[in-house]
Order: structure tokens, then C-alpha cells, then sequence
């Protein structure tokens, strides 16, 4: 992905660098803007799509996080990493946007070409793999904000157990439990649905 | 109490998080315990089953006018502070201008004020509206 302007990144930037970033990002230098938005679009926008599961919506999600953070930059300590800030922001910006019901969670098929399937499934195979997602989309709806936060961050942005830690600011050891739980949970879930249907058993897993 | 010491390494396998020697203790217990080699096939289902909503990395195109429309809107949300500040300041200006204006009494200046009453309202009401929204903003209390 190219990075434009004198700001640009190294992917590898080290923290200080990113402080200098951030700094200049908060006294409103647009340069700096810009960087810390190209750096982090892409996660931002694999987790608001984790969250919302539409591609249009995701990109407008993550875009959405990064002009609420830029509106709050005063209140944001720099010498603190950017990023779990940032996620925070996001994750609270999808949970409301999926709670408000603006749209349903289900796969939007015009983005199946993105996803990584198969090459060249036929036309049953497609419909058994559309149900497929749609069940599982339904039954991660359905777990808590914590469970749910974990099995995005780490199937959409596929980060290790060490970086979720970093992202969500918790133990590596909390990470495990919380994973281990998430997808006990999300087992659950599937068996439910898999018995009664979509339509039954609606209700959100207990906090 | 074997079981209980393995309980999460079927899922740190399944993540590729288990050391080489981990993994290999782990590996030689699931081949002679069932409810393990069980579990491990349940979590692998559930792990696969999710694994299929991954996406690709969209490609540049996806990302054409991604900042520039970030930008844009942060820019417009400061526009549209000022604008409003700026807006009830000049209407309540107007307003007073023509409520003291020696020809207020007329159909002219009555309907001026009318306008401009109007217009302050609806201002106002839109400044309420967006200090609501942004009071009610769960993000707002994101900070360090």
C-alpha cells in the first residue's frame, strides 16, 4: 500500500517514532494525520468488519473511528501507544452502530469474492457456504462485547496472542482465558442454532 | 487432572501457539486420551467455521480516497461548530437590529423578525441536538 507525504511510515516504526507522530498529530499537523490514518486503516477496517460483517459499512465504520479520535485527540496522553486508543474507540463505534440495528449482520454477498474461499465452488457449495456464514455471523452476534472483541481480533486481524495482549492492554494470560471462553461459548452458540434454527434463541450470551 | 493440565492447548495448538516441545507432549497425550482428541476436534470445527469469514486484505483500489474522505469529514465537523456559532450570532444581531428599529412595527419588520426567529430556532435546535449526541457518546469517555 503506498504511503504518500513526508510523514511516511516504516511498518516496523518504533514506538518513539510513533510518539513524534502523535504528537504532531495533536497539535493538528495534517501530515501527521494522515500517516497515523494510512498506518492503521487497514486494521481498523478488518476490525469494524469483524464487528459488522459489510464491507461498505466497515470502511465507513473505521473512517468514522479515526474522525472521533481526531476530535478527542486532546484528551489523548501520547506517551501512551496509539493504536489500543484507537481501538477502543472503533469497538465501541461498531457495538453501537450493530445495536442500533442499521444493518443486519449478515454477509453481504457482493464481497464473497473477497473472502477466502475456494477457487470455484459450485452453485450448492456457494449457497451451503453463504448458510454457513450467516449462522456463524448470527452466533458471534450473539456472544458478550469482551468474547466477541477477541474472536474478531483474532480471526479478522489474525494477531497472536501477544498482540491481542498489546492491543486490548491485558495479561497474555487473560487473553488465553478470555479466547478459551469466547470460543466455548461460540461452540455453544453454533450447536444452539444448528438445533432451533436462526430464528430461535435470540438472546445475547450472559455477560 | 492429565486432561485438566492440557485444557487449553488444543486451542493453542489450533492457533499455532504451543513451543515445539508443547506441542509434542500435547500431541502424544491427545493419541491416548478420546475426550481430548474429541475436544480438539470440536474446537478445530468451531475455529474452522469462523476462519471462513476472514477477507482478503482489500487492494489499492478499495483504498483510493480513504484518507481524503477522512480528512474531509474531520474538517467539516469544526466547519459545522463555527458555522452555527457564527450563524446565532449574526441572526441575533439581525433580531436585535430589527426589533429596535424605529420601522419594526411594520408588516415588513415583523416578518424580518419572524424569518430570523425562525432561523436562530432551528440553529439552536441542531446545536442541542449534536451537544446531545456528543454528551451521550460513549466514546467520549475514552481517554487517558
Amino acid at each position: 500500500m503506498a504511503v504518500a507525504g513526508p510523514m511516511q511510515m516504516d511498518p516496523e516504526v518504533t514506538f518513539d517514532k510513533e510518539r513524534d507522530i502523535v504528537e504532531a498529530w495533536k497539535r493538528g499537523d495534517k501530515r501527521a494525520y494522515e500517516a497515523l490514518v494510512r498506518r492503521y486503516m487497514t486494521d481498523a477496517f478488518l476490525v469494524a468488519y469483524g464487528f459488522c460483517g459489510n464491507v461498505e459499512d466497515a470502511r465507513d465504520l473505521s473512517q468514522e473511528a479515526f474522525i472521533k479520535a481526531y476530535q478527542a485527540r486532546g484528551r489523548f496522553d501520547a506517551s501512551r501507544p496509539f493504536y489500543p486508543w484507537l481501538h477502543r474507540i472503533l469497538k465501541n463505534h461498531c457495538l453501537n452502530f450493530v445495536q442500533r440495528g442499521r444493518k443486519d449482520l449478515s454477509i453481504d454477498d457482493e464481497n464473497q469474492h473477497r473472502e477466502f474461499a475456494s477457487p470455484g465452488p459450485t452453485a450448492l457449495e456457494s449457497m451451503e457456504a453463504a448458510e454457513r456464514k450467516r449462522l456463524v455471523r448470527a452466533a458471534i452476534a450473539r456472544l458478550n462485547d469482551d468474547h466477541r472483541e477477541i474472536i474478531v481480533l483474532k480471526t479478522f486481524r489474525d494477531l497472536s496472542y501477544r498482540e491481542i495482549a498489546e492491543v486490548l492492554e491485558i495479561p497474555i494470560g487473560t487473553v488465553m482465558s478470555r479466547l478459551f471462553y469466547a470460543r466455548q461459548a461460540l461452540r455453544a452458540i453454533i450447536e444452539e442454532i444448528e438445533r432451533t434454527g436462526l430464528d430461535d434463541g435470540t438472546g445475547q450470551e450472559g455477560v | 487432572m492429565t486432561c485438566e493440565r492440557y485444557r487449553s492447548d488444543g486451542m493453542r495448538l489450533l492457533d499455532g501457539e504451543l513451543t515445539a516441545e508443547e506441542e509434542a507432549a500435547y500431541q502424544a497425550h491427545v493419541r491416548e486420551c478420546d475426550d481430548c482428541r474429541r475436544e480438539l476436534a470440536s474446537l478445530g470445527r468451531v475455529v474452522g467455521l469462523v476462519d471462513e469469514l476472514k477477507l482478503r486484505i482489500p487492494d489499492d483500489e478499495f483504498w483510493e480516497g480513504y484518507w481524503e474522505s477522512v480528512y474531509r469529514r474531520s474538517e467539516r465537523g469544526a466547519g459545522f461548530i463555527l458555522l452555527i456559532a457564527g450563524a446565532v450570532a449574526l441572526l441575533g444581531l439581525g433580531l436585535y437590529r430589527a426589533v429596535t428599529s424605529p420601522r419594526f412595527l411594520t408588516v415588513e419588520g415583523i416578518s424580518i423578525a419572524l424569518v430570523l426567529i425562525g432561523l436562530a430556532v432551528l440553529f439552536i435546535s441542531v446545536a442541542r441536538e449534536r451537544y446531545h449526541e456528543s454528551r451521550n457518546d460513549p466514546y467520549r469517555k475514552v481517554q487517558r
